[in-house]
């Protein structure tokens, strides 16, 4: 998994660096704000990013801000990297990051939080691609749905033209059904059989005559 | 972890005197922002080698930067307090700490490198 580290302090940014890719993730470094802020508008950005707070040029708590406000960009899960006090870490999230983790790390506790972004971020993205699945399906469904006016006794149904349509030509111009015709058990008495009887009689009939 | 140490060690050589020259000029200038940005780094720098290094060694850290953190944080709350004076003899000391601490890591590359560990003026 590809991760960004934002730190403008070289040691610490290497530190992480080495400490994530001994881990096998695939890290991406930034030197300052600004550097990172380019990283994660990019198609290809990484999904986790680690901003470190003080960095010249634009800090990680506007980087935040900005990622938060943009439309159209990745899911990315972000963890706030502070040496700084507790109401911090308020405006800190409040600004939208996910997490923070203090000064200096615990490399078991970065790696543990990593994989919460990691998780957090692999659920909305599957989460997204069903939403955008079930909003293709949609678009494919003609909806078949209000109060239709039906005539009592031949059943046509008046369509929005004021013209009186058979239902299955009705139900077919409005839903993805179709229709087979057959004949239930009871029609084949009442029409069917009197009109095979009176065929079988006709040519006695005739060869009476 | 004792690569990476080695590797962080390179990194705060070929970097840190660099902060401490901007520093220089950021005291003579006058300017609290960045003289409280560069205390700020320095500070990161140097507390994170002390934590990798004492736990190579377990736990007991031949960066020995105690020193040098803790005026890199008097820097930093004299700036955030808007206060500059006695900037000039807390920069002088921070330079000697530092000087100290610099010479500490380059004798152990040196012995890393199996080079002689004494001759200061050799980099």
């Amino acid at each position: 998994m590809k991760v960004l580290v934002a730190d403008d302090e070289p040691v610490s940014r290497r530190l992480l660096e080495a400490t994530l890719a001994s881990k096998g993730y695939e890290v991406v470094t930034a030197g300052d704000g600004l550097e990172a802020w380019r990283v994660l508008q990019d198609t290809n950005a990484p999904s986790l990013a680690i901003l470190d707070w003080m960095m010249p040029g634009m800090d990680g708590v506007e980087v935040c801000r900005r990622v938060r406000n943009a439309t159209g960009l990745k899911v990315i899960y972000i963890i706030l990297l502070t040496v700084k006090g507790r109401e911090h870490v308020v405006e800190g999230l409040q600004a939208g990051a996910d997490d923070y983790i203090t000064k200096p790390f615990d490399p078991a506790e970065l790696e543990a939080r990593l994989q919460v972004g990691a998780r957090v971020t692999d659920l909305q993205n599957k989460l997204a691609e069903r939403v955008t699945e079930l909003e293709a399906a949609l678009s494919h469904v003609k909806q078949l749905r209000g109060l239709l006016p039906m005539c009592s006794y031949c059943k046509k149904i008046r369509n929005d033209e004021n013209y009186w349509d058979q239902v299955e030509n009705y139900i077919t111009k409005h839903s993805d059904a179709e229709f087979s015709h057959g004949i239930c058990p009871e029609c084949y008495e009442k029409f069917l059989k009197p009109q095979l009887r009176s065929r079988q009689t006709t040519p006695k009939k005739k060869s009476g005559q | 972890m004792e690569e990476i140490l080695d590797e962080l060690i390179d990194c705060f050589l070929d970097t840190a005197p660099a902060r401490l020259l901007e520093l220089r000029a950021a005291v003579q200038g006058g300017d609290a922002e960045e003289i409280r940005r560069l205390a700020h780094n320095l500070r990161g720098a140097s507390a994170t080698l002390d934590r990798v290094a004492s736990s190579v060694a377990g736990g007991n850290s031949f960066v020995e930067a105690d020193c040098l953190i803790e005026l890199c944080t008097m820097f930093e709350s004299a700036c955030s307090a808007g206060s500059l004076e006695g900037s000039e003899v807390l920069l002088s000391k921070l330079e000697n700490e530092f000087e100290r601490v610099r010479q500490r890591l380059s004798s152990r590359r040196r012995s890393k490198a199996g080079l002689p560990s004494d001759g200061g003026s050799a980099e």
